[in-house]
């Protein structure tokens, strides 16, 4: 490996490490919640926001890729919560009429203008281009994801678990929904480099996804969802430079191989495990 | 109270206080539910008003009235175990950036302890019996400091042992002072279970003492004129 290489290879390393603690982190609030598919929706909206971003500022590059995914990510997400308060139309259904809405437009705008060879890096992720500013950038959201979190955990529990109950223990239930919804968002920006629009949604499910069949503690699910995610984009940045892949999707393929690994062989909730043991006893009172 | 068109609630006034137990009968879709709902902030009601220690209940007190949901209510996959499910209690006195402390940890201790939990205390909350797992929710209620204990349906799905168990923590709970309002279904231990009986179809039938309120004419005009509007 020459200079050049080591340089690249260092700092993808640390993008990779950022994004998958914080992202890992944000997925056991994502699984406890039920939100994977609203998450999935949300992911779509980010080639629309990249077209947006060329057509606004003109160029792409980390920062104006961001702002566009975000504003066009919040402006569905939020969009979709107006429909369903005002209308008949449940969440789901306003959420999916707005999201293929904004990409079938992103679609049509991309064809427009002339960045196809670079989008395929948004698109699937280009950890290895990446530069010191989007490191910095990887560093202040993963920061804030994870220190929100950290600092409110116990209200977004009781909410996770009862929301109806939470509002009478003082909690600000709608407050911290749309609270978690822009973290979402954000983390799901943030995974553009690792692994691009298309798969950014792995991070943010699969680490706590995987945990969950291991761990009966909120805290465990959290943590240990961070440390998988770090550690599957960090193995991932080595084994595709090793095998010269692509990164982003040898991220999401690590972490279905745990997934599944998990779910055969958990000692408590796998599938061997349920094959084999008995029928439930009874309960005794 | 009502959603959409249709009447949920509507002249319901009565008053009681703590060390008592009282039981709110009436046919399924008679608003018991929603009127436990109500008392707990849960579903807001448009009209009408819940006093509590002589003054309008504001939301800094609403931590003094606990909600026990109905079992099927709950996700029991939620990766919780007891202790977990009891210091949701302390939420009130903690609030969102506050530490847990020592105070806190010894009134989740002592819930545990008071409601015969912690042998239990590490275990997941689907790992539990029914009874046990409504003394759980119970303990929560205990560690919240509540004074109200409002509970929908605490004896469906038990057994008989279980039953029993419960039956004597809400002695002991109102010999406490907590005052236990309960949904129930089964009118042949209500006598013996409550003190006071509120019997409601929509609107209220009446109101008072077991002994006179749990009477043969009123269980007719609650019980009867649901079977009328079913046809």
């Amino acid at each position: 490996m020459n200079t050049l290489d080591f340089l690249f290879n260092q700092r993808a390393l640390l993008t990779a490490l950022l994004i998958g603690f914080a992202n890992g982190y944000l997925s056991g609030f994502i699984v406890l919640r039920g939100s994977a598919l609203m998450v999935g929706s949300l992911s779509h909206t980010l080639l629309p926001g990249i077209a947006l971003a060329i057509l606004a500022f003109g160029i792409l590059n980390a920062f104006t890729a961001f702002f566009g995914a975000l504003f066009a990510a919040l402006l569905v997400g939020l969009g979709a919560i107006l429909i369903s308060r005002n209308s008949r139309l449940d969440g789901d259904s306003a959420l999916a009429i707005l999201y293929t809405t904004a990409f079938a437009a992103g679609l049509l705008l991309i064809d427009r203008l002339a960045v196809t060879s670079e989008l395929e890096h948004w698109l699937f992720g280009n950890i290895l281009g990446l530069r010191d500013s989007d490191l910095w950038l990887a560093f202040g959201v993963s920061a804030l994801i994870v220190l929100t979190l950290t600092a409110l955990r116990r209200p977004l529990v009781i909410m996770l678990f009862e929301p109806t109950v939470a509002e009478t223990l003082g909690i600000r239930v709608r407050g911290l929904s749309y609270l978690l919804m822009a973290l979402m968002v954000l983390g799901l920006v943030t995974s553009l480099q690792a692994v691009g629009c298309i798969l950014s949604l792995s991070l943010l499910v699969a680490p706590a996804s995987i945990v969950y069949l291991f761990t009966n503690s909120p805290r465990t699910l959290f943590w240990g969802g961070a440390l998988l995610g770090a550690l599957a984009a960090g193995s991932a940045v080595f084994v595709s430079s090793w095998l010269d892949i692509r990164t982003g999707a040898t991220i999401v393929l690590l972490l279905g191989v745990l997934f599944m690994l998990g779910f055969l062989f958990s000692p408590r909730h796998g599938l061997i495990a349920r094959l084999v043991s008995s029928p439930p006893a009874s309960h005794n009172p | 109270m009502h959603y959409g068109p249709i009447c949920a609630l509507d002249g319901i006034s009565f008053a009681t206080q703590c060390g008592r137990s009282l039981a709110l009968l009436g046919p399924n879709g008679a608003g018991k539910s929603t009127l436990l709902k109500s008392i707990a902030g849960i579903i807001p009601f448009p009209a009408g008003s819940i006093h509590w220690r002589g003054e309008p209940m504001i939301r800094q007190r609403r931590h003094e009235i606990a909600y026990l949901p109905q079992r099927e209510e709950v996700n029991w996959d939620f990766p919780l175990t007891v202790r977990g499910l009891v210091e949701m209690g302390r939420y009130p006195h903690t609030g969102s950036l506050g530490r847990f402390g020592e105070q806190d940890r010894l009134a989740v201790q002592n819930a545990l302890d008071a409601l015969d939990l912690a042998n239990l205390a590490d275990r997941h909350i689907r790992e539990l019996s029914g009874g046990q797992q409504q003394r759980a929710f119970l303990a929560r209620a205990v560690a919240q400091g509540a004074h109200v204990l409002l509970l929908d349906e605490p004896f469906a799905g038990l057994d008989s042992p279980s039953t029993e168990r419960l039956t004597g923590l809400f002695f002991e709970l109102k010999e406490r002072g907590h005052l236990i309002i309960a949904c129930h279904h089964d009118l042949a231990n209500v006598a013996t279970l409550f003190d006071e009986a509120l019997l409601l179809n929509h609107h209220q039938v009446a109101f008072g003492p077991i002994e006179k309120a749990f009477n043969q004419a009123n269980l007719e005009r609650t019980f009867q004129s649901a079977a009328a509007a079913s046809f």
